[in-house]
This record gives C-alpha cells, sequence and structure tokens, in this order.
C-alpha cells in the first residue's frame, strides 16, 4: 500500500501534474480573495464559459490542436465577452447582473454549437477538444506547468507591492479613488490576473467549472480570518488543498475528469468552515450576518 | 503639519469654487450650471431634496463624477493638485461591513493619502490612528471587527479616518443617518472644533431642523443652486420653498424656523 503510493508519487508525470493543480489552487486561491471582496467573483465564471466558442474557433480555423492557440482563442473570446458585457450595462436599462447572465450563456451555448459541430467533423484528429468542458489535468505538461508557475509568481509579486492599494480598493473604491489611488491601473491589473488565471485553469478544470476555484476557497477562508491577510494565506491553502486532493483522487479513480473533483473538495472545504468555524460557523455559536 | 496646514489656510481664502459646473448621468441632467464661492473656515450644509444632486455633487467636486462642463477649484487649485488637502467621507451604507478588517486598520487608510505607492504605514500613522480614536471615543473599539460595530459606532470609525487624512477640506456624505443621538452631539461637535482649527466642512444633511444649530453656511440645491450664504441670511420659508417644491420637509423647517416645538 504504501509502497503505491509512493510509485504513484514518484511517477515525474504526476508530479507535474500535481504541481500544477496545486499551484493553481494556490494562485486561484489568492485572486479569489479579491474577487469575491470586490463582488465581482461571477466575472470569472462569465470569462471561463465564453472561452469555450474561442477554443472551438481557433480549433476550426488553424486545424490543430495546440494549447497556446486554444488559450489564445478563449483569451479573446473571454475578453470580448468582458467588453460586451460593459457595452451592455452603458447602452441599456439592464443592470450589471443580467447582463452577466446573457453574455455567459450567448457565449456557452455557441461553444457548445461548435464544439458538437466539431466532433462531428470526419477528419477524427478533434478528439480530446471536450477534455476543455469539465478539463482534465492528466493531460498537463511541463511548459503548462510552467505557465501556471509564472502566473502565480507575478499574482505573488502583484499582491505584496499593492496589498495596501488593494484592501483600500476592495473595502471602499470611492475612497480609494478620492485620496487619488491609481484606481484604474490597480483595477485593471486585478482584473487582467484573474483573466489569466481562469484562462489557464482551463485546461484543469474546465470552462463549466473553473471559477469556482475562484470563489470557494475565498468563501471558506471568510469564516476563519479576522484581516485580511490571514484570509488571503487561508485562501491560499484552501486552493491548494482542493486542487492537490481533487487530482489524487481523480488520478487514482480514473477516468473521472479533475474539474469537478477539485471543485467538490472545495465545496467540502466550505461545508466544514460554514459549520465549524469557531465564532461564525453554524455548529459553533455563529448566526447569519 | 499645523504649519502647514496654517499656511495653506492663509494662501487661500476659498475653500470651493465651482465654475457653470454641469453633470449628466445617463444623458440625464442631473447639476446644472453650479456657480459658487465658499470662504474657508466655515461649517457648510448641502440640503436639498432627494434626487437634488447633492451626493452627485460631492462626487463632482472630489473627482469621482465627470463633469459635462465647468470647472471646480479646491483652495484655489485644481483638485488633482489638492488630493491631500481633501477629506472624503461616503455614506455609510457605500461599503461592505462584512470585510475582514479591524476598526485601526480602517482609520489607517486615511493616513495613506501621504503615503507613496509602495510604502507601509509606520510608527507614527499608527499614533496618528491612537489619537483619531480617541478623539471620536472609540479607542477601546480598535482592535474589533468592524462586522461587530453598531451604526453609530461604523460613522465615528469613518469620522476617525477622515481625521486621520489631516485635510483641509472635508466632504461628508450624510454622516447623521443611522446614527444615535449621542454619536451626532459627538459628531457636530468634532465638526465645529475642525471649524475652529481654520478647516472648512461641507456636510449633506437632510435634518432641516437641526441647520441653523449646526451650520454657520448653507447651500440649497435642486439640480441648481437655489440659494447659497450664511444660514441666517438664507435659510427661510421662501427659499425652502423653490427648494423643496413646498413639501413635507419645508413645513416642519419653517416650523423650527419661527421657534415653534410642534415637532
Amino acid at each position: 500500500m504504501i509502497e503505491a503510493i509512493y510509485s504513484f508519487f514518484a511517477d515525474p508525470n504526476i508530479q507535474w501534474v500535481l504541481f500544477g493543480t496545486m499551484l493553481l489552487g494556490l494562485t486561484g486561491g489568492v485572486l479569489s480573495v479579491f474577487a469575491v471582496l470586490r463582488q465581482q467573483s461571477l466575472l470569472g465564471d462569465v470569462i471561463a464559459h465564453a472561452a469555450l466558442p474561442g477554443i472551438c474557433l481557433s480549433y476550426l480555423l488553424f486545424g490543430i490542436k495546440s494549447v497556446p492557440l486554444f488559450l489564445g482563442g478563449a483569451l479573446v473570446s473571454g475578453l470580448l465577452a468582458g467588453w460586451l458585457i460593459q457595452v451592455i450595462v452603458r447602452h441599456s436599462k439592464l443592470r450589471q447582473d443580467a447582463a452577466l447572465a446573457i453574455v455567459l450563456s450567448v457565449f456557452f451555448g455557441l461553444g457548445l454549437m461548435l464544439l458538437t459541430y466539431i466532433q462531428q467533423l470526419p477528419n477524427g484528429n478533434q478528439a480530446g477538444l471536450s477534455r476543455f468542458l469539465f478539463g482534465q489535468a492528466a493531460s498537463l505538461i511541463a511548459s503548462d506547468v510552467r505557465l501556471i508557475a509564472i502566473c502565480a509568481l507575478v499574482t505573488a509579486v502583484v499582491v505584496i507591492l499593492f496589498f495596501e492599494q488593494w484592501k483600500t480598493l476592495c473595502f471602499d473604491p470611492i475612497f480609494a479613488a478620492s485620496i487619488g489611488m491609481p484606481v484604474k491601473m490597480l483595477h485593471f491589473l486585478l482584473t487582467a490576473l484573474i483573466v489569466v488565471i481562469v484562462i489557464i485553469g482551463i485546461q484543469i478544470a474546465g470552462v463549466v467549472l473553473v471559477a469556482a476555484l475562484l470563489i470557494t476557497p475565498a468563501m471558506s477562508a471568510r469564516y476563519w480570518s479576522q484581516s485580511l491577510a490571514s484570509m488571503i494565506w487561508l485562501s491560499a491553502l484552501f486552493g491548494c488543498l482542493a486542487g492537490l486532493l481533487g487530482t489524487v483522487t481523480s488520478v487514482v479513480l480514473g477516468d473521472i475528469p479533475t474539474g469537478p473533483v477539485i471543485i467538490l473538495y472545495g465545496a467540502i472545504i466550505f461545508l466544514l468552515s460554514l459549520l465549524l468555524a469557531p465564532g461564525k460557523g453554524l455548529l459553533m455559536g455563529g448566526r447569519r450576518s | 503639519m499645523t504649519s502647514m496646514r496654517e499656511s495653506q489656510q492663509a494662501q487661500f481664502k476659498e475653500a470651493l469654487t465651482l465654475r457653470d459646473v454641469s453633470v449628466q448621468v445617463d444623458q440625464k441632467t442631473v447639476l446644472q450650471a453650479l456657480n459658487v464661492t465658499v470662504p474657508s473656515g466655515k461649517l457648510c450644509a448641502i440640503i436639498g431634496p432627494n434626487g437634488a444632486g447633492k451626493s452627485t455633487l460631492i462626487k463632482a467636486i472630489i473627482g469621482m463624477q465627470a463633469l459635462s462642463g465647468g470647472e471646480v477649484r479646491v483652495l484655489g487649485g485644481a483638485v488633482r493638485e489638492r488630493r491631500r488637502s481633501i477629506g472624503y467621507v461616503p455614506q455609510k451604507e457605500s461599503v461592505d461591513w462584512d470585510f475582514p478588517i479591524s476598526v485601526a486598520d480602517v482609520v489607517l487608510m486615511g493616513t495613506y493619502n501621504r503615503l507613496s505607492l509602495f510604502a507601509r504605514p509606520g510608527k507614527a500613522e499608527r499614533e496618528l490612528v491612537q489619537r483619531c480614536l480617541e478623539q471620536l471615543n472609540i479607542s477601546d473599539l480598535s482592535q474589533r471587527q468592524i462586522s461587530e460595530l453598531s451604526g453609530g459606532q461604523q460613522q465615528r470609525v469613518f469620522l476617525a479616518r477622515a481625521l486621520a487624512q489631516r485635510a483641509d477640506v472635508y466632504f461628508l456624505d450624510e454622516p447623521f443617518v443611522g446614527v444615535d443621538a449621542t454619536t451626532e452631539r459627538n459628531i457636530i461637535a468634532l465638526l465645529k472644533n475642525e471649524r475652529e482649527r481654520g478647516t472648512s466642512l461641507f456636510v449633506v444633511h437632510h435634518d432641516l431642523q437641526t441647520v441653523p444649530e449646526y451650520f454657520d453656511y448653507v447651500l440649497m440645491l435642486n439640480q441648481r443652486i437655489i440659494a447659497f450664504g450664511p444660514t441666517a441670511d438664507v435659510f427661510n420659508a421662501e427659499n425652502l420653498s423653490k427648494t423643496y417644491g413646498g413639501t413635507l420637509h419645508f413645513l416642519h423647517a419653517a416650523d423650527a424656523r419661527t421657534g415653534s416645538d410642534s415637532l
């Protein structure tokens, strides 16, 4: 048994995959704090769903399966969706949530249509495109993991440099602007990092569920923390843990897609926090605020 | 600090100048051709009915709302040159009071206007925070989570943060909403004290009865400036009627003004 576990973790392929999912969970955990506190957690969801038509179109246009091309296509259609939401909010009477829902479903519907079409093509090399729906960590290779590592590093540096600014921006954006903080730049930086981590996470968790990486760790950490700094550390830990457990489970059990398993572990951590967190948990004398 | 404040006060007789300031939101005119010059060192109420554009005016002054025309000058300069001299107290409902942060850390944000981009607040800033908390009688709440505060305590925290800004001109958006009577008395005493030190304060205010007692200047707004001047000169039934269009508020205020204690 112990030998089996040892040989499992000694497999270099699995090491890469584990490293990748844990780093992604960690980075997503850090960013999720700002996304949740800034009440932007749905943004990641929209970007992710909207990425699907981009992935399919880049396959149809170039006819090859290349991860950088897919991510490029995902980025373009994700950003297009983000831009459309702003246009809708600015030029119609619709509120933000309605605009988000409309853009998300239209883009995702289009993506599913293209995916179905691609799967019916006769040439046969399209197999595996559907892994972007639910994610497949086992397909990670070293270059993917390097990309995740770079993203994690950039996130860490930016959070350390701009910690006080982002804190002020998330708590009281109007005040932040009133004292002359570069609010637009700080906001852009945060959004850009969220978009990048979502796009990169699609391979692992899939377009349907990757956004949960940007919600559940922070929601869980909120139950245990008294300060922004401790919330970030905990959220990173929770994200990392969900990535680790999810990957191991998915690899051990075989054909189960990684995304849903990671998200399930994230949900279990949230449930435990909801019930057990000191002072705030439902079983620990906490009350709904 | 004090000498800088005094020199700035001496240098600029006008706290605020609006020249033809207009604001449109969603293609609707909210503020129309406002012209006013407010001397410095005054405690000035901004009053008007709902939708008169009071909050919009404050946001336009501090640069949070784009002008569709005109010019704002604070202490004789453009707003972006006066950032460090301007303090802003938003409506307390505008933030998430479940945010994981302590009272002291919120007040500490007041010092960030003097902090360079990557700098961290140090000992001097933390001592200043303690003094500001003491001024508002909430030093015992220093390490408390803000989610545990009452409405009055929340407002005190916002005011302590404003004090920590060490500004020369303050804009406060409805600081008395949702606070208890004791807190309201404390706050107004504090604002008057600041005024005595030469600070200029603008307060969006709802309770017309207290206007004569609290404020030495009043700006009556309903998309346009209906009246502006010393409270004793302009706070009368005629201007109130023009501002509020003869609604209930005006009746209350007129009673208060004529000394009636029917309320």
